[in-house]
């Protein structure tokens, strides 16, 4: 075969795998692109065992939990307004057997699950990072956040605030708190009380910008919760009922109007539990700001 | 007398040095160790505020592994060679015992993985001076360590090589590498299998197979977490021990070689 004829050849076949390859692209562009996002907002976790990955990490069992935990961060920045964050547990909990002293992901599994309807293994994770990282005081602060709003279990809040006061890296609201939290528990201070006293204390220690911002909405917002709730303890007293709406507070004259929560909530007046609530949102402005 | 055992030796390692420096694969294979090792400034970038945990754990894993790869690939290869050039036919009439050239080539294959552990760990250490200049200490120990580890390695793969193709050889090398760091998570799985047959191979494996886990002090140095000095202690014997037994057969293998 003359030496031309065969990178004639050659060419022809090149150009043809370019070709083949341009199509391919052009022709499954959408299903591939359904695929992509089905992926990347699939609630199916798909990781290995933490020991099976300790053994091919050989000797970087750190590294392992490195990649696992780079990996966690897409899941959690990748997924859609609608997700349920299902596979994070199960990602943190990875990271922290392959490395159980990586602080960081107990840090941010204790401060995010509980506002994904997760308080459970919030606190499994955080009883597990307060043991395994007795140097770090944030892991035990927001521990203690969870116990506290989460839970409302005050005696164990106070003690884990109280720990985390003495530990390195913890806000000054630490040991604040553990004296908010204990009076909570003897029944002096209601709810609405303690949370607007927690999110002053983080409005006042946060670190950046959005921080601060996301505190002074919570604190603005449990204050009308407040108000609404005098109200509505005066209506009490007076007409021998909890009122059946926060409207009813307006109509009957105790309030002039319902004030408009910074987080874009509506108030609830539940006379069963005799309490005002707020509606739930989704995506929740808490942690998409 | 001490002069003229040491004498060939410290000739060997030196020419076998030599003869290894010279070889192309090296620079290609340092080439992509550099990169890889600087890929992990780029990991850093989107670790969510853990940019140094993540330079050291890559970077120091990069060089580990690809010093491995290198020294072990190399070191089989270069002593089979000398099998295969007839090498020893003009080694061995000369006043060189067996044992005296298995020594003198593990000294050259040690001496090719410090400078290979010292260009890719002093190139890591330039860009570590200024993105993360904390990380410099630990990055030495772990070289350290690092090389203490592969050297033993390299002792068994040199007494592996004596008797197998390279090849062979390297991969055997590198199952044990695998094995090795794999221990006591073998033992883990044994032990949670409830099975008493199970348990006695894996203690078996455990205690004859080379446990490279004792020159693994990388989550110490990360969390700066004090080194027992009798873990070093052992480890340290541990090395001399094996390192001397894979020698040792190495060079008993060698004295039944027809040549």
């Amino acid at each position: 075969m003359p030496r031309s004829l065969s990178w004639l050849i050659a060419l022809a076949a090149l150009g043809s795998t370019a070709m083949v390859q341009y199509n391919f692209d052009t022709a499954a562009a959408d299903s591939r692109i359904k695929l992509f996002n089905a992926v990347r907002t699939s609630e199916q976790v798909l990781l290995p065992p933490a020991n099976v990955l300790k053994l091919v990490s050989l000797g970087h069992p750190s590294l392992a939990a490195d990649l696992v935990w780079l990996q966690a961060i897409q899941y959690f920045g990748n997924a859609g307004s609608n997700a349920t964050y299902a596979a994070l547990p199960d990602y943190l909990e990875t990271v922290t057997t392959l490395d159980p002293k990586f602080a960081y992901p107990y840090q941010l599994g204790t401060v995010s699950l509980p506002f994904m309807n997760k308080a459970d293994e919030a606190i499994a994770l955080g009883e597990q990072g307060i043991r395994e990282v007795p140097n770090d005081g944030m892991i035990a602060y927001y521990l203690a956040t969870v116990y506290h709003l989460n839970r409302k279990d005050y005696q164990r809040a106070h003690e884990v605030y109280l720990l985390a006061s003495e530990r390195e890296g913890a806000p000054e609201a630490a040991r604040i708190l553990a004296g908010v939290v204990l009076n909570a528990e003897r029944s002096s201070l209601n709810d609405s009380v303690v949370s607007i006293l927690f999110w002053d204390n983080v409005y006042k220690t946060a670190r950046s910008d959005a921080e601060k911002k996301i505190a002074e909405r919570w604190r603005e917002h449990m204050k009308i919760v407040y108000f609404l709730e005098q109200a509505a303890a005066k209506y009490s007293t007076d007409t021998g009922s909890y009122p059946e709406s926060v409207e009813t507070l307006v109509t009957s004259g105790y309030i002039d109007a319902i004030p408009k929560s910074p987080n874009g909530r509506l108030f609830i007046a539940d006379p069963a539990k005799k309490a005002i609530l707020f509606n739930k949102l989704d995506p929740d402005p808490y942690y998409l700001p | 007398m001490s002069r003229n055992i040491l004498h060939p030796i410290r000739i060997l390692a030196s020419a076998t040095f030599r003869e290894l420096i010279r070889e192309r694969l090296l620079y290609g294979v340092l080439v992509v160790s550099a990169l890889l090792t600087g890929s992990s400034f780029f990991l850093a970038t989107i670790s969510l505020d853990q940019n140094t945990r993540i330079i050291q754990n890559s970077g120091v894993a990069a060089i580990h592994y690809l010093t491995l790869f290198i020294t072990v690939f190399v070191a089989t290869t270069n002593l089979h060679r000398d099998f295969d050039r007839r090498a020893l036919y003009f080694l061995f009439p000369k006043p060189i015992s067996r044992a005296q050239y298995i020594l003198g080539k593990f000294l050259g294959y040690c001496y090719l993985l410090l400078t290979v552990l010292l260009i890719l760990g002093g190139l890591f250490a330039i860009a570590l001076a200024v993105l993360a200049p904390a990380v410099i200490p630990v990055l030495l120990v772990n070289l350290l360590f690092s090389f203490l580890e592969l050297s033993l390695l390299i002792s068994i793969a040199v007494m592996l090589a004596s008797f197998t193709a390279p090849l062979n050889a390297a991969l055997y090398t590198l199952a044990l590498f695998v094995i090795g760091n794999a221990q006591s998570s073998i033992k883990e799985f044994a032990a949670r299998s409830g099975n008493n047959f199970l348990e006695g191979i894996t203690s078996a494996v455990y205690y004859i197979l080379p446990n490279l886990e004792k020159f693994n002090f990388r989550q110490a140095t990360l969390y700066e977490v004090q080194i027992p000095a009798s873990g070093i202690a052992w480890a340290l014997f541990y090395w001399l021990v094996f390192g001397f037994l894979s020698l040792f057969l190495a060079t008993r293998i060698m004295d039944k070689h027809e040549l």
